[in-house]
């Protein structure tokens, strides 16, 4: 997901209001940072068909809305990160702590915890003798 | 026909290109037929950091031959290197240096090298480019703790480093909120290990050597340096947190966190508020490389690792270096044999 500046300050915006129409956001911008109308129009028409706004109609405008809230799109923006780079489904630039795709089932995991009980077992038996 | 110096560079590059794609053929042919076939795990008895050195030099063999083979062969042609070593450098006889003709085989394997070579590194390097502006944008999204951890409002469970220049520890408000302070210690310790060896720079770096294998191979490597580089990282931890154990377990919370609920809504296919993510470096498609052929995860190889205390063995560097000269050499010595080989299979 690849978004320009304006893009970002717009994006950022509807996370804190609920939904505008172009001339609002016009308006919000206009004291901040400058620009038209129509800049202002086309950055939400991009932002529609990236998926990131929803609109729908009212009257002559359009109404947006942010089509995914913060969380969710942060969440969507490590994803992509990771996908960009990756082979497959493997290979992450990113340095990951712990791997959320790996496949481990419930009873591969208490197998794992089976092995670090026994591994402290052994060291206190190690400890007292 | 080109006559003189750059002709001379254009045969040295040939040279090099063969070495390379030599190099290539032999080291997949290694990992896919040595490794996959008997299942063994030939250098999962080495430890983490020397069997890094080794995926390194994998990955660097074929443009590490290919230039040592080059330099031979021109060094062969000094009236210096004639004198001091006139017998060994015979060997080297060197076809028609002096001339290159682009439509023979030597210019057109020279072209098809360079053009596999430039688009590979300009589709890496564009996909740095925009990893790296789409990092600035998570960054501005994130604010840093006491730690300088970068907390990221998200609900998915995790911990990374990312960034090139200057790469950054970021971690999730779901995952901070579920950690002690120790757990969230040990994390900050790995992913700031990560972050001083600037791993991300270097995992770039190892894929674009890499992504000249065959994907099968390229894939094996990429797995088991991710792995290795894991397993660094938790041995950096473990130099502070003596009770390795403590590391394991953390290890295996995080893990637990992240499937279960988190799993099942990645399962459900697309949700309109998909908060959830998963990234990268699953090794458990047979890593045949670095994992232990019984473990099936990358989590598990680094929880066995972790908690056993054996002595792993070291690279032995005589031998590594031996092998690369080796390969030089007869990578130098063969280039005139190929000439000769194709040029009378195609007179032929």
């Amino acid at each position: 997901m690849n978004l320009g500046e304006l893009e970002k300050l717009v994006l950022k915006y509807f996370w804190q209001t609920k939904a505008a129409d172009a001339k609002e956001v016009h308006a919000y911008f206009e004291k901040q940072r400058g620009g038209t109308l129509n800049t202002i129009q086309s950055t939400l028409d991009r932002l529609f068909k990236k998926g990131l706004l929803s609109r729908d109609k009212q009257g002559h405008a359009f109404q947006y809305r942010a089509a995914k809230q913060r969380k969710a799109f942060i969440g969507q923006l490590i994803k992509d990160i990771t996908q960009d780079f990756t082979i497959g489904d493997e290979d992450s630039l990113l340095t990951a702590f712990v791997s959320l795709s790996s496949e481990l089932n419930e009873g591969q995991m208490d197998e794992l915890e089976k092995m670090i009980q026994d591994y402290r077992a052994n060291v206190s038996v190690e400890e007292k003798a | 026909m080109i006559v003189g110096e750059l002709a001379i560079l254009l045969n040295l590059l040939s040279i090099m290109a063969l070495g390379v794609l030599l190099i290539i053929g032999s080291v997949s042919l290694w990992v896919k037929v040595v490794h996959s076939k008997t299942k063994k795990t030939y250098l999962s008895v080495y430890s983490a950091s020397s069997r890094r050195r080794i995926l390194w030099l994998l990955a660097l063999s074929p443009w590490l031959v290919g230039l040592l083979a080059a330099s031979l062969a021109i060094l062969s042609g000094t009236r210096v290197f004639a004198i001091v070593t006139s017998d060994i450098f015979e060997l080297f006889h060197w076809h028609h240096p002096q001339a290159f003709t682009f439509n023979s085989w030597h210019g057109l394997s020279l072209g098809f090298a360079l053009s596999c070579a430039s688009f590979l590194v300009i589709q890496n390097v564009k996909r740095l480019l925009v990893n790296r502006h789409q990092i600035k944008w998570l960054q501005s999204l994130s604010k840093p703790d006491q730690n300088n951890i970068y907390l990221l409002d998200a609900e998915v469970p995790t911990a990374f480093t990312a960034g090139y220049y200057q790469p950054q520890c970021y971690m999730t408000s779901a995952l901070r909120k579920e950690l002690t302070l120790e757990e969230y210690t040990i994390i900050q310790l790995h992913e700031n290990a990560h972050a001083k060896r600037a791993d991300p720079l270097k995992k770039w770096f190892f894929q674009l050597l890499t992504s000249f294998y065959p994907l099968g191979a390229s894939r094996q490597l990429n797995q088991a340096m991710s792995l290795a580089m894991e397993q660094c990282a938790d041995a950096t931890v473990s130099k502070v947190v003596i009770d390795k154990s403590k590391i394991a377990a953390t290890l295996l919370k995080i893990k637990r966190l992240s499937v279960g609920p988190f799993m099942s809504i990645l399962d459900s296919g697309p949700i309109e508020d998909n908060t959830v993510c998963y990234f990268g470096s699953d090794q458990s498609v047979s890593s045949g490389i670095a994992s232990d052929s019984l473990s099936s995860d990358n989590l598990s190889d680094r929880i066995r690792y972790l908690l056993n205390d054996d002595q792993k063995n070291t690279v032995p560097l005589l031998l590594v270096v031996s092998v690369v000269i080796a390969l030089s050499l007869f990578c130098a010595m063969s280039a005139d044999l190929f000439h000769h080989a194709i040029e009378y299979s195609l007179a032929h």
